[in-house]
């Protein structure tokens, strides 16, 4: 099985108590250098991202996703683990 | 930074805010999952939580407007798991124009259905997780040809459809990871590489999996669900390489789900897949299709048809039937019963369709 770090599970559950739908997106920002890299590495400590999930519209011709193991929330939290920060 | 609803409003204005914050040298990662539709042969949209009609659905050209105005960075990755996801290479070209490094890897072409399941995003989260089972070269690195790669054989394997991907000024050999842990080479054999994938028992049936290391003698094959996956120990013996079927260039073909009479021609090939052209289309120059989805023109057999993979079992008036899969439109699945004719192809919605065909077949 996927590891559910707990932080992940707190999102998870924060995602779940709303009400129509849950959607993340996360942006973040940082500019500390963790270390030196050679030309052609992603450097995650130089990393910004956006990460949008959407698993249920407000619109009911969407027709919506299950919702188990909210893998947007295992994304955001292995881009931290790798060393972007919050 | 943690958003409640993802309207279109929220998150073009986050887009831009964190694209305009981006320092020289910095990278920008864009990743989208939900629903994606082809507004118009030149227009795609990924859906917003507030999308009610094509003019108010987040734009995947809005996208690329949004990042060449406002990001000054040095390279764009960008990822999404939805129908018309391939879309996003509008997006690579836009920003390499600007001299912004580029790259997208997403889980279908541009102008295909994707499935439902998490398959896509799972083998992106294996990649930036340093999971050995990418690193096919095993040099301790990932790299966005291997991501490509991992990502290009799971959507192939696991949901039969083809997965994009561009890059422009950013080279393949571009490092997104160290491996997490030393790759398991001892043993390792051409015919179970880690990282293939296999047709391996799981609960004693058949199924789609991948191997992912060594557990002493034993294989340890990855087998996944909708959202999950587990790593199981296998003798070699049980665990068969897929071998994709494949049709010469030039072959004449029927690809599944459609009649007898329609006749396809091979056009080229880019691994599993072969680049069918129908002679009477119009509207598109041609399609992808995985080779088990195809059967030879000259032979509409039921015997050929009953070579054809089962993918899933389907519950047609009280029996389950062995099918394949031909398109998922996110909630519904477009099944082919094998050894019917393609008249009684239909769109099954999720209680009446398991992928685990063994399983149902004894119900």
């Amino acid at each position: 099985m996927i590891a559910r770090p707990s932080s992940v599970s707190r999102l998870a559950r924060t995602a779940l108590q709303s009400v129509l739908f849950r959607a993340v997106a996360v942006a973040l920002a940082c500019h500390t250098a963790i270390a030196p890299l050679r030309s052609g590495e992603l450097d995650y400590g130089e990393t910004y991202a956006v990460v949008v999930g959407v698993l249920h519209w407000q619109n009911d011709s969407w027709s919506s996703f299950a919702h188990p193991n909210l893998h947007y929330h295992l994304l955001y939290d292995t881009l931290i683990e790798n060393g972007m920060p919050e | 930074m943690l958003y409640d609803q993802a309207t279109l409003k929220q998150i073009e204005s986050e887009l831009q805010r964190v694209a305009a914050s981006a320092p020289v040298e910095s990278t920008l990662i864009f990743y989208y999952a939900g629903h994606g539709t082809c507004v118009t042969p030149d227009k795609f949209c990924f859906a917003n939580y507030d999308m009610s009609g094509p003019e108010s659905g987040l734009d995947v050209d809005r996208i690329g407007e949004i990042l060449t105005r406002s990001f000054r960075g040095r390279r764009v990755l960008l990822f999404a798991d939805c129908c018309h996801s391939g879309s996003l290479r509008r997006v690579v070209d836009a920003l390499a124009e600007t001299g912004i490094e580029a790259a997208c890897v997403t889980s279908v072409v541009s102008n295909r259905l994707s499935t439902g399941n998490w398959t896509f995003t799972q083998t992106l989260l294996e990649g930036l997780r340093g999971d050995a089972c990418v690193d096919f070269d095993g040099d301790g690195e990932i790299e966005l040809s291997e991501l490509d790669r991992a990502v290009s054989e799971a959507m192939a394997f696991r949901e039969s459809q083809k997965s994009g991907f561009s890059s422009e000024r950013l080279s393949g050999e571009f490092v997104l990871r160290a491996t997490s842990a030393a790759f398991e080479d001892a043993g390792e054999s051409e015919r179970h590489a880690i990282g293939g994938h296999v047709t391996a028992p799981r609960d004693e049936r058949p199924a789609v999996g991948k191997i992912v290391g060594r557990d002493g003698e034993e294989l340890l094959v990855r087998f996944y669900s909708y959202s999950s996956s587990e790593d199981l120990p296998l003798p070699p013996d049980e665990v068969e390489p897929i071998e994709p079927m494949r049709f010469e260039l030039g072959a004449e073909v029927i690809p599944l789900g459609r009649s007898s009479g329609t006749t396809a021609t091979v056009a080229r090939h880019d691994g599993p897949f072969h680049w069918i052209v129908f002679p009477e289309w119009t509207e598109e120059p041609g399609r992808w299709v995985i080779g088990r989805h195809l059967r030879p023109a000259d032979d509409s057999s039921a015997e050929v048809a009953n070579a054809m993979v089962v993918e899933a079992m389907v519950e047609w008036q009280g029996r389950w039937y062995p099918a394949a899969i031909l398109e998922s439109d996110g909630e519904r699945t477009l099944i082919h019963y094998i050894g019917y004719d393609s008249s009684w192809d239909e769109w099954v919605p999720p209680e009446r369709i398991r992928r685990k065909p063994a399983e149902a077949a004894e119900e």
